[in-house]
């Protein structure tokens, strides 16, 4: 028993046809560290990115421009690109699924002080898909108001809907 | 007997009630209806102080868990400048997958410039390249796997290491890795991928609960 990941929560949505999935009351004043990863997530008919945004103390989405979000796409061929976003509406780029078929998707994100009012909030993600030659991200993400938030709010980069997503968060103690 | 039957409700995690006998207690944590923490569950550590080409984990619990955490730490090749390579097994160990692997990964490192890795049609996954026997020189670092119990599924594979290779340089890599093809995977081997070292070092493997 000397291990101190501690189990929280897990979602599994399996509405079809939705812009978001909310992971509410996962944060609290226990932890400071977070381990999150999504095991599923599928689109419902076009490819699309894994999004995320903050939820505040009071429960709503927060939608400011103040996420960053570099991010690093991993490819098997050609060269690996770079993606620089400053001050967007969400953490974008968390990983690609293609339009129908997948075959399994990974994630995993550690989640640094996200309840802690008077500090932002870190992230950073290492992601695998099967979707031709764009087989992973890694990116790190910044929220940059000193704000106490509570849970997670999975979305799109921007356009279109999901299915399936199955995500699960632990406090390291 | 206790104060209130362990049957007489529904015992699950984070949700015991009742008072509970040892026996009762022991009972259910074997049932994972117990409220314990500490997800990261050990499935098996080998710490290998004498030399051998490949390492073998045969018995996964590949029905238990999504998403399994390896970790290889201070690990020496007992030959110069070798790489560190994880295949994937679907039938128990008896022979590992040698193609269908899919690599991209960053190398950061101290002293040239960063590159990168793609290939979709890798004879193996990465932990850890041109590990060396000289002072101070070894590998170390984890991954993520995901769905290996899933036969309906690729396997996937995300991994973050830091060594100071063979040069010396310190190197760290950061990707991702994939099995294409869908199997139930239930067994992993470590070693080089023509058994052309051997090694020591400590690797473990855990399964997480509750992803």
């Amino acid at each position: 028993m000397a291990s101190n990941l501690e189990f929280i929560s897990s979602i599994k949505n399996t509405t079809t046809n939705v812009s978001t999935v909310s992971f509410d009351n996962i944060f609290s004043d226990k932890y400071d560290v977070y381990y999150l990863t999504v095991t599923s997530f599928e689109t419902n008919t076009n490819a699309e990115e894994l999004a995320f945004r903050l939820i505040d103390s009071s429960g709503s989405a927060l939608t400011g421009s103040n996420y960053t979000s570099p991010s690093y796409t991993l490819q098997t061929g050609g060269s690996f690109s770079e993606v620089r976003d400053v001050n967007q509406d969400k953490w974008r780029y968390g990983g690609y699924q293609p339009a129908s078929g997948s075959t399994g998707f990974g994630l995993s994100m550690y989640i640094y002080s996200p309840f802690d009012s008077s500090t932002y909030t870190f992230a950073e993600l290492q992601s695998v898909q099967s979707a031709n030659q764009y087989i992973g991200r890694t990116n790190i993400y910044s929220y940059g108001v000193a704000e106490s938030t509570r849970g997670i709010i999975f979305t799109n980069n921007g356009n279109f809907n999901m299915d399936i997503l199955k995500a699960s968060v632990y406090g390291i103690a | 007997m206790s104060y209130i039957p362990k049957d007489a409700v529904t015992q699950s995690f984070q949700s015991n009630k009742g008072v509970l006998t040892p026996n009762q207690i022991i009972e259910l944590v074997n049932e994972n209806k117990f409220t314990m923490y500490g997800q990261l569950e050990l499935i098996q550590t080998q710490e290998i102080t004498s030399a051998q080409t490949y390492i073998d984990f045969t018995n996964i619990k590949e029905d238990e868990y999504n998403v399994h955490f390896i970790t290889w730490n201070n690990v020496h090749p007992q030959t110069d400048s070798k790489t560190l390579t994880l295949r994937l097994s679907d039938d128990g160990g008896t022979s590992y997958e040698s193609a269908n692997y899919e690599v991209a990964f960053i190398n950061i490192n101290a002293s040239a410039s960063f590159n990168a890795t793609g290939s979709s049609s890798n004879t193996f996954m990465y932990c850890s390249t041109s590990v060396g026997t000289g002072t101070g020189e070894c590998a170390n670092g984890y991954a993520y796997l995901y769905h290996l119990g899933d036969g309906g599924k690729e396997s996937f594979n995300t991994f973050q290491n830091s060594d100071l290779q063979a040069a010396p340089t310190l190197q760290t890599f950061v990707g991702s890795q994939i099995y294409n093809q869908t199997s139930t995977i239930n067994a992993l081997r470590f070693g080089t991928s023509d058994g052309s070292s051997t090694w020591t070092g400590d690797f473990s493997v855990y399964g997480l609960r509750f992803a």
